[in-house]
């Protein structure tokens, strides 16, 4: 259940539609339930940290496979890196040379990584890719709106004018807002280069006329205009505020202006401590696609990619420095992406030409931390190119459901399918419905976590009112194969573990019961 | 109003579309007043509505001087003056006046080469204001667009001012010619690889190019029906063109060593050819291009123009990306078949000459419809050389000599924070507004850039200052350019159609005149003589009796969401 459906079933009818035009809480005087659920929004709100690396990282050089050395070597004669020079994380995966920082992070339980992501029937186009992955579409449907952008839009469907929501839900650092976070009719997020003077150029602003524009095609834009003016000028204040309430305290940041993503992210770090409500935050490291130079022509360790690698894992070990000690670490979770990976045979020009699967990277204290997936095979390719091994909407929803709460249904409205979920985000720190003080409105069964799994997960599920549950295990001949639950619980939220030793790899379905109320859900163990 | 309900009264909410199609209309299921004229001769009224819309597409901030001047005329002169042919601009020149356009790749110009360039930069933003009544700079600022190329990759004024050369020559000229000559030129042979792309052998074709080529430049990429298909070419045909285009190097660059002393230029180097056949997809009826060796390796690139420029589809794409560029972005089925399919018919009918395909949309009833006046968002060029260019100002430098670099190119910096950087255009497919559906031209307008754009229309009234120069709109001799300055009802209705191509509602007009001029209801035309004293008498009291206001007027009217359409 996300926020607004909480407060739809948990106020009385007659506050709705007060609350639907868009007045403030406070102005309807004292009400302690509805200040106490404020409250609890803005201390619970989770922060994702976006980060783009465009033009299509290579992923084969970025997580090196360590398991298939000679078709390694003879794949990329010109530009592998030494095997021996690979910062080790496990046996068989390792990072380039140059990732120190993110090194240091996933020995911390810091740093995940989920290993060949992509999709069904890849496009190898810069542009149309970028458009995949932003929007979370199939490769042959267009969306005209954004992952993120739908799903703050489910969550804040009275935006720009939410009264628990005085902040930018989504910020891009920047001057170009991330298609991303473009919702059905407006973008849900907004841009800003740097909070002193977006504050400064707004203040001085003037708004224009207040008549509704024609219905054409110049008065289209024309409301659009007037619309980013009227937001513009609604943010510059908190951003302002918040940027002035925290500075940046890590010593690990490199000087302004040494690398951009660094730069970028300082600024994400300090409106967050700031206490700025908003849950996106979009940066981008452009500069990916190395045709050519890839490498040095004397020394593969160094060069264009070289460059790129080390700005990134920099940035994200002084980001990850700073937000623990400003307090903020926990509620934060980044997430890398790009728009594809590159060619497993690298060309003459000593770089890579376009190619299809790639690592993704989650950084951040509530990772659940560790390699996801298998090192891709060099040698069992589709047109030269990696296959693919996780969906990226499916790392999408495992995002939306794990970090930011997002009920099966409105994942359902805003993939427009169901994916297998993969662990993002370490048990325990869970869903944000757990924070919510009141009791559920209704019978809730949720989908486990991580899923597949082996040998344990997490099945989470809500009561209203007390009395007797079970929670039973099937497998896909309708044998009960584990009984969780059998007992008398409170209403409420509960969540149990269910260990799966001594079971087949395969499909089970777990089932519950209580009262009137049933529901079913799948699950996979994968050994 | 709250500010969702802005945007609900226009947008209606945008689900899934089924496939991806240039010719998608790119917002929602509620349909937009949109027009089903065509390319039909436009027949109607000929005021300075129309004129001002002709002029504000095809040049930079258009005068009210040149407004009346072509509205004096008819339709077809005022085309015909835009499309004629005009001489070659000076060069652009370095510090204290030094040429380098042509100078050998040495110590001395490697040093510099960063310098050049800013020149560079600045001399293309001065050649678009002091550009008179033709539509040049534009196209060639379309072609940059189209065969976007960035300088900061590419590193060489020289290669980067012959290809901006290129555009200017051949700004209305002919698109296969055009095609073949910038694969060939020595700033995009760098740019996408194509000097490494190295045939033969067991080495591996760099398919940079050719991948762009095809998707962005000539036959552009349709829907994706199966993989690696998007419809008007596959990945089979992206890895055979790239076969075809092996053997370039280029001469006189850095980059290619084995060759500095040599005059800038490609060349083709068989030995690095791959002279076997190469078969093209379906998409291209199966065509094989069969290989040669030695020099002749060099006209495969012809036969693989002939084959691309065979099919309609590429003269359709162009004709898409022209009309984005002058029209709007929204091209619905009624665009696609009574626009892009008529003028691509005549695209492919002339041998692919552009000049005639701008003859016929300019002059065109789909141009001149209602519904497509005031719908383009200005570019940031449009928004910064145009308001340098369109109001008068206090001195009037010619931002293309180099002796007013600092100044032109503190406007060059403007236009780049406003995320038009000239000759750095994000990457290879351009700028966002001219592809990016569903935003399009709205892309430039965001809650960063739209309050820096007030902040530089602020300084134009404030005064800007770059090193020895000061510039500033002279909004008094502004003024005395209208009609009828002294009658405050007019006054407001002459700076309206000045800074707005839709009308001003009433309402706007009364807080303009009572809340931004200060205007008292009922004695308005306190103003006329306050006015007509200043004109009497322009001493400091008197100028300071409308200066002020005037200055407030104004930055507030660019301030206007209006000012930003065009």
């Amino acid at each position: 259940m996300n926020r607004r459906e909480f407060i739809r079933r948990s106020v009385p009818v007659t506050a709705i539609p007060f609350l639907l035009n868009g007045f403030p809480i406070r102005a309807y005087g004292r009400a302690p339930f509805l200040e106490t659920l404020v409250a609890a929004a803005s201390a619970t709100d989770r922060v994702l940290v976006l980060v783009q690396l465009g033009g299509g990282n290579d992923g084969i050089n970025t997580v090196i496979p360590l398991n298939q050395d000679s078709a390694y070597m003879n794949a990329r004669p010109n530009i592998a890196i030494p095997l021996n020079e690979v910062l080790t994380l496990r046996d068989d995966v390792g990072l380039h040379p140059v990732m120190t920082g993110m090194k240091d992070l996933y020995d911390q339980g810091k740093l995940s990584i989920v290993q060949g992501v992509s999709y069904p029937n890849p496009n190898l186009s810069h542009f149309r890719a970028t458009d995949i992955w932003l929007t979370g579409s199939e490769s042959n449907v267009t969306l005209s709106s954004g992952w993120l952008g739908r799903h703050l839009e489910e969550e804040f469907p009275e935006y720009p004018d939410d009264p628990v929501m005085p902040d930018p839900l989504a910020i891009q650092i920047g001057a170009v807002v991330s298609f991303g976070l473009q919702g059905s009719a407006q973008s849900m997020g907004i841009a800003i280069q740097s909070p002193d003077t977006f504050y400064q150029l707004v203040s001085a602003g003037s708004s224009g006329g207040t008549d509704t524009a024609p219905q054409s095609p110049a008065g289209r834009e024309l409301t659009y205009i007037r619309n980013v003016s009227i937001q513009s000028q609604a943010y510059a204040g908190q951003v302002k505020g918040a940027a002035d309430k925290a500075a940046n305290v890590s010593t690990l940041w490199p000087a302004q202006g040494q690398n951009p993503l660094a730069d970028q992210l300082k600024i994400v770090s300090r409106l967050i401590a700031g206490g700025l409500k908003t849950r996106v935050f979009v940066v981008n490291l452009g500069g990916f696609d190395n045709h050519s130079s890839q490498v040095d022509t004397t020394d593969t360790k160094i060069g264009l990619h070289a460059t790129l690698l080390g700005r990134l894992s920099t940035a994200m070990m002084a980001f990850q420095d700073d937000v623990r000690l400003l307090g903020v670490e926990h509620r934060v979770l980044g997430m890398t992406f790009s728009e594809f990976g590159r060619r497993v045979q690298s060309n003459a020009s000593l770089g890579t030409d376009h190619g299809t699967a790639a690592p993704i990277f989650f950084f951040g204290q509530p990772v659940f931390p560790g390699v996801i997936g298998s090192n891709p095979s060099l040698t069992d390719l589709t047109n030269g190119n990696l296959k693919m091994q996780y969906d990226f909407r499916a790392v999408y929803a495992s995002v939306l459901q794990q970090w930011f709460g997002v009920s099966d249904n409105d994942l359902q409205a805003i993939l427009y399918k169901d994916f297998l979920q993969i662990p993002i985000i370490q048990s325990g720190v869970a869903v944000n419905v757990e924070d919510d003080p009141a009791l559920p409105s209704e019978y809730r069964l949720y989908a486990n976590y991580p899923n597949p799994f082996n040998p344990s997960t997490t099945i989470a599920y809500e009561l209203p009112r007390q009395g007797n549950v079970s929670l039973r295990v099937y497998d896909m001949m309708g044998r009960e194969v584990a009984l969780v639950v059998d007992e008398h619980q409170s209403a409420g939220r509960h969540q149990v573990t269910f260990h799966a030793d001594g079971l087949p790899s395969g499909t089970y379905l777990y089932r519950i019961q209580s009262n009137s109320f049933s529901d079913r859900k799948k699950m996979v163990l994968l050994k | 109003m709250k500010r969702r309900e802005f945007l609900e009264a226009v947008v209606g909410d945008r689900g899934p579309q089924s496939a991806q199609g240039v010719g998608d209309s790119p917002r929602g299921t509620r349909p937009l007043v949109r027009t089903t004229s065509g390319i039909e001769p436009y027949t109607g009224g000929w005021s300075t509505e129309q004129t001002s819309h002709l002029l504000r597409r095809t040049i930079f901030g258009p005068r009210r001087a040149e407004i009346l001047l072509v509205t004096s005329g008819p339709l077809s002169s005022a085309v015909g003056t835009l499309l004629a042919d005009q001489p070659d601009p000076e060069e652009p020149k370095g510090p204290a006046g030094v040429s380098w356009v042509d100078a050998v790749y040495d110590t001395n110009y490697g040093q510099n080469e960063g310098t050049y360039r800013n020149y560079l930069k600045a001399w293309w933003l001065g050649l678009m204001v002091q550009q008179g009544i033709s539509i040049r700079e534009k196209m060639v600022l379309f072609w940059h667009n189209h065969f976007a190329n960035e300088a900061t990759e590419i590193r060489d004024a020289r290669s980067v001012y012959r290809q901006n050369a290129l555009f200017r020559r051949m700004a209305l000229g002919n698109f296969k010619q055009l095609v073949k000559e910038i694969t060939l030129d020595p700033a995009m042979l760098v740019y996408l690889n194509g000097y490494l792309n190295r045939g033969g052998g067991n080495n591996v074709p760099d398919e940079n190019y050719a991948r762009e080529l095809l998707e962005l430049f000539t036959i552009g990429k349709g829907p994706q029906i199966a993989e690696g298909n998007y419809t008007h070419y596959t990945e089979t045909d992206v890895k055979a063109a790239a076969r075809v285009l092996t053997g370039y190097r280029v001469t006189g660059s850095p980059r290619d060593r084995n060759y500095l002393n040599q005059p800038l230029g490609p060349l083709f180097d068989p030995a690095r050819h791959d002279a076997t056949n190469k078969q093209f997809s379906p998409a291209f009826q199966n065509t094989v291009i069969t290989g040669k060796t030695a020099e002749n390796g060099a006209t495969e690139v012809d036969d693989l123009l002939t084959m691309i420029f065979a099919q309609p589809e590429t003269a359709r794409h162009l004709c898409r990306k022209l009309y984005r560029w002058f029209v709007y972005y929204d091209i619905d089925d009624q665009v696609e078949q009574n626009v892009i399919a008529p003028l691509a018919q005549i695209m492919i009918d002339s041998g692919y000459e552009v000049k005639p395909v701008l003859d016929v949309l300019l002059k065109s009833a789909h141009f001149f419809d209602e519904n497509n006046i005031g719908c383009f968002i200005k570019t940031p060029m449009d928004l910064v050389a145009g308001s340098v260019r369109q109001f008068p100002s206090t001195s009037f430098p010619d931002l293309s000599l180099w002796q007013n670099y600092a100044l032109a190119n503190s406007f060059r910096a403007t236009g780049a924070n406003l995320q038009m950087n000239l000759f750095d255009p994000p990457d290879v497919a351009g700028w966002k507004a001219f592809y990016q559906n569903p935003d399009f031209y709205q892309s430039w307008i965001n809650t960063a850039t739209l309050p820096s754009r007030g902040g530089f229309t602020d300084s134009l009234v404030n005064g800007v200052r770059a090193g020895t120069t000061r510039f500033s709109i002279d909004v008094l001799a502004f003024i005395k350019t209208l009609p009828d300055p002294a009658d405050p009802f007019k006054l407001l209705d002459d700076l309206a159609s000045e800074v707005s191509p839709i009308a001003l509602t009433p309402n706007q007009k009364d807080y303009l005149m009572y809340s931004v001029l200060g205007l008292t209801h009922t004695a308005e035309y306190e103003w006329t003589q306050r006015w007509n004293t200043y004109l009497q008498s322009p001493t400091t009291q008197n100028t300071n009796d409308v200066l002020p206001p005037l200055n407030t007027l104004i930055k507030f009217m660019l301030r206007m969401a209006e000012f930003q359409l065009a």
